[in-house]
């Protein structure tokens, strides 16, 4: 297969029928590293599956925040807040209402997408920068307000009661939660790139007032994808802090966990499908490498690393792909 | 509460030091810097060591911070970010956190992440002014932040690289045109918002204690003086500076301690929404537009 791919990149591009072709490979290794995920974990020890359990999250989270920034233009810096968000409906909702698991899910999504309407009105009239900080100032405000309210546990967290399975099997249940969530949000986002939101969003981006002009509705479309982007990103809050068991405001409106999506989307490429799974898959295996092995440094590495991207990668590692050579 | 208001006051002219040298980087290169807060952090670590090592007074140690933050400011936009000053303004802003992770990642090597104080002898001398005590080391950073703040004004309006660094603001382009060299203008106007960065760091140090992530809600301080003054505007970041100072103190001391960033986050919400050109009120060359 990857003879294939080295031929197709350089013999000479010929319109649709390439085209197709690169679907299906895409459509392939897809497969491929589908059947992988499903036949390999039950080999793997604990240390592994978490890994890749992150990996899987960091996806879900990259993909999503690429909705409202990749797709629609609009950088939010902030995104963290609706896992945050997804993560305290399912803490509050099982640790005080016996709600199930399960049913805490979409609801965890819901309420984040609720938010993302909400502040989205006032918020999503704000450009380029001011957008951006305004959306990390409504984190830093969220975690403010967790921290300060009673029914939230305030600054001492939430804990949960832990399942009744035995601890690799609940590892493993968590893993494949993680990778339904993010098979959900991958086609969620294929699904979106196709529909006539999709086009909508992408005009935006493109320009904004020239889309206005066109009789898009601007406003209804920058506030439906940043729903979207909030539904996913809660409902992968609401899977986190089952598996942790325990949450605390610091740790469910993580600044350092938003750079890592923000990171993962741009390293890997803005905007596409594939991109956001590539880095986050690449930047969370490197940073586990870094921090196994770095430990004093990690935090330089990664830094130096962010710079690098930028300055040699600005289109993200997807632009490497032979599929994409031009 | 008159004590609260002066206490604010006195914390504000640190905060408009802060802000101003965060705005003057938007102003020119419409660069959003999230290294600023590290920067900051790095300053007060220096007067640390001079203050520790050779018992230099903190307010002596001032010079010698600002020059290695200019050092440091001028390289950092001379050897990365001009390369990138053309692309998206996102990618950039996400180029100047790498830098910000690699400053924390120094300070936590050299310094560890120890909190550190600076104890000037005369830290504790208070005065009485009628009802109201004043401590003597915060009225003096408060002048030396409002001197500093004067000297980049007259900096800017009087001297031949302070011109250039206007017009270079105005039109990149048309600057370039009369032969000025944008690419020195944006390196020596980062090193200057350095330098400015490293003094606050000192007077920040005196006041408070230190540590390596100290970066982050400084940052986040600096954002919330510029919007409030008019992001790009230097002028209005000093008064951004002091109703900053003065509503987080008042505010944490009516509703309570602990609800003082969230102040200042609220303050910043309902500016950008409601008043995004800043109190004063004149649009600079920022970028917001109210759709629809």
């Amino acid at each position: 297969m990857t003879d294939r791919l080295s031929v197709d990149a350089s013999g000479p591009i010929s319109g649709s029928a390439d085209a197709g072709r690169s679907k299906l490979i895409l459509a392939l290794l897809l497969a491929c590293s589908l059947l992988v995920l499903l036949v390999v974990p039950q080999y793997l020890n604990s240390y592994w599956l978490r890994v890749l359990t992150q990996v899987l999250m960091v996806a879900v989270l990259a993909s999503s925040w690429n909705v409202i920034a990749g797709i629609c233009g609009y950088f939010s810096f902030g995104n963290v807040v609706f896992f945050g968000i997804g993560a305290y409906t399912t803490a509050v909702l099982m640790s005080q209402f016996d709600v199930s698991f399960l049913v805490t899910i979409p609801l965890g999504g819901i309420v984040a997408a609720v938010f993302a309407v909400l502040i989205g009105l006032p918020l999503l009239r704000l450009r380029g920068h001011y957008f951006a900080i305004a959306t990390l100032g409504i984190n830093l405000g969220a975690r403010e307000a967790v921290t300060n309210l009673d029914w939230t546990g305030g600054g001492k967290g939430i804990w949960l009661q832990i399942p009744d399975m035995e601890p690799h099997a609940f590892s493993l249940y968590v893993f494949y939660m993680m990778g339904a969530m993010l098979a959900v949000t991958v086609a969620g986002v294929i699904l979106l790139l196709r529909s006539r939101a999709g086009y909508a969003m992408r005009a935006i981006r493109g320009n904004e007032t020239s889309a206005a002009v066109l009789g898009i509705d601007t406003t209804f479309y920058k506030v439906l994808a940043f729903a979207i982007s909030a539904l996913f990103s809660g409902m992968a809050g609401s899977i986190y802090i089952f598996w942790m068991g325990y949450i605390e405001p610091g740790q469910a409106f993580d600044m350092a966990l938003n750079i890592q999506f923000v990171m993962a989307g741009l390293m890997g490429g803005l905007g596409t499908v594939v991109g956001p799974l590539l880095g986050a898959a690449v930047l969370q295996i490197f940073s586990e490498l870094i921090w196994s092995h770095f430990l004093q440094i990690h935090l330089g590495v990664l830094g130096l690393l962010i710079i690098l991207v930028v300055l040699f990668m600005p289109n993200g590692l997807i632009s490497l792909m032979p599929w994409r050579r031009k | 509460m008159l004590q609260t208001l002066v206490n604010g006051i006195l914390l504000g002219g640190l905060y408009a030091c802060i802000g101003i040298a965060f705005s003057l980087l938007y102003g020119v290169m419409n660069l959003l810097n999230l290294a600023h807060g590290s920067l900051i952090m790095i300053g007060g670590y220096i007067s640390f060591f001079c203050f520790q090592r050779l018992g230099l007074d903190p307010f002596l140690s001032l010079p010698v911070s600002m020059i290695c933050m200019f050092v440091i400011g001028y390289l950092v936009q001379k050897i990365i970010i001009n390369r990138v000053v053309d692309a998206n303004i996102f990618m950039v802003m996400i180029l100047t956190f790498g830098i910000d992770l690699i400053l924390v990642n120094i300070a936590l090597l050299l310094w560890s992440a120890d909190y550190r104080t600076l104890n000037a002898p005369y830290a504790s001398q208070n005065f009485q002014l009628g009802p109201i005590v004043i401590p003597l080391l915060r009225l003096a950073v408060f002048c030396a932040a409002l001197l500093l703040t004067a000297a980049l004004a007259l900096f800017m309006r009087f001297t031949a690289t302070g011109q250039a660094i206007q017009a270079t603001a105005l039109d990149r382009y048309a600057a370039r045109l009369i032969g000025i060299d944008v690419m020195q203008i944006y390196a020596v106007t980062f090193g200057i918002s350095s330098a400015l960065a490293g003094a606050a760091g000192v007077l920040l140090a005196m006041v408070m204690p230190i540590y390596p992530e100290l970066g982050g809600p400084l940052t986040l301080k600096a954002f919330i003086v510029a919007v409030l003054g008019g992001l790009g505007g230097l002028y209005g970041a000093l008064i951004g500076g002091i109703v900053l100072g003065v509503v987080e103190l008042t505010g944490a001391y009516i509703i309570g301690p602990s609800y003082q960033v969230g102040i200042g986050v609220a303050m910043l919400l309902a500016v950008l929404i409601f008043r995004p050109q800043g109190i004063l009120g004149k649009r600079f060359f920022s970028e917001v537009t109210i759709s629809d």
